[in-house]
């Protein structure tokens, strides 16, 4: 599953499940679940003509989990057909099907355009 | 050589002369001596300019007309108007040059496609990682880009900021820092949030 670098989703994971991962870490005998990256270089002699921004890349399993620990909620939720919606805690995941890519999922944050500022859209990719 | 006689490329002095007799001698073969009658008529300043030589008794120019006391003086009086005809030349020909260079770059920046899209105002600090690989086989550009995989790590009591090639994203500076993304102090710190899904289901029920 490939993203935009844009990091506004990186941005909201810092921002709403670090106090959770710290608050976690002082639980004896716990070993927490923590998002994490890893860098890819890609090329971009094998993006596709339909693809106008870098993508970043997941699994439906991650992000799933991730947008739950973000306090969104599926809406609907049908990977295999390429329908997934989750909303929440000002927050919106919508995915669109791609031809030959697979599914992309943009992530918009509201919480940044009740400060005046323009909603943060981040977009994903999935391969099936 | 004798003055009169006969020109050979050796004794060219410089390549705007060269480039004339070349034009000239254009259906001769290379190492041919050219005969002097057949240059066209052209004036001696003329010349001179293009040589940007003064007329002097040994000089080249010397040798292919044959020195006059009413030239050398003509020539002597035209000799500011020649430097000017140089500078201005050699401006002109300088400004191509640079205009040319740049035109020859941008045309091979150009054959980098899609780095346009991955500079900052698209990725953000992820467009430090973006880079240009030339290739030689097919003479361009290539756009290199890089983008992060999110994933979900265990962390364990030896818990640290980077694991590996992860880097774990816990909001610490650090974190922040290594992950390229740009500290946000606008959000609030009580900003509510669902505390779900941190510990994996299989440990409640045994």
């Amino acid at each position: 599953m490939r993203g935009c670098a844009g990091s506004p989703l990186l941005g909201s994971i810092h921002d709403r499940i670090s106090l959770l991962s710290r608050e976690s870490e002082l639980i004896p005998g716990v070993h927490c679940v923590l998002p994490a990256i890893r860098f890819q270089e890609n090329s971009w002699d094998f993006q596709l003509p339909d693809v106008v921004r870098p993508l970043a890349k997941t699994s439906v399993h991650d992000i799933t989990i991730i947008a739950r620990r973000l306090g969104m909620r599926w809406k609907e939720f049908d990977p295999v057909h390429g329908i997934m919606r989750a909303e929440g805690n000002r927050q919106i995941s919508n995915a669109t099907t791609i031809r030959s890519l697979g599914i992309v999922i943009q992530y918009i944050d509201a919480q940044s355009n009740a400060d005046g500022e323009s909603p943060k859209a981040h977009t994903f990719l999935h391969r099936r | 050589m004798a003055a009169g006689s006969t020109v050979t490329w050796s004794v060219l002095p410089c390549a705007g002369f060269g480039r004339i007799c070349g034009l000239l001698s254009c259906q001769s073969q290379p190492r041919t001596p050219i005969k002097l009658y057949s240059l066209p008529v052209v004036p001696r300043e003329i010349i001179t300019s293009l040589l940007a030589l003064k007329p002097s008794s040994t000089g080249p120019a010397s040798q292919l007309f044959p020195a006059s006391d009413n030239r050398e003086s003509k020539s002597l009086e035209l000799g500011g108007i020649d430097t000017h005809i140089t500078a201005s030349a050699f401006v002109v020909s300088l400004v191509a040059f640079f205009i040319a260079l740049g035109q020859l770059l941008q045309q091979y920046f150009a054959t980098a496609g899609g780095y346009r899209r991955c500079q900052r105002s698209v990725m953000r600090n992820w467009a430090r990682k973006t880079r240009l690989r030339w290739r030689w086989r097919e003479f361009r550009f290539e756009t290199l880009y890089t983008t992060p995989e999110i994933l979900l790590v265990v962390s364990d009591k030896f818990y640290s900021v980077q694991k590996g090639d992860c880097i774990t994203l816990d909001g610490t500076n650090i974190s922040r820092k290594l992950s390229l993304v740009e500290s946000n102090e606008s959000l609030p710190p009580n900003n509510s949030y669902e505390r779900v899904c941190w510990i994996p289901p299989a440990r409640e029920h045994p």
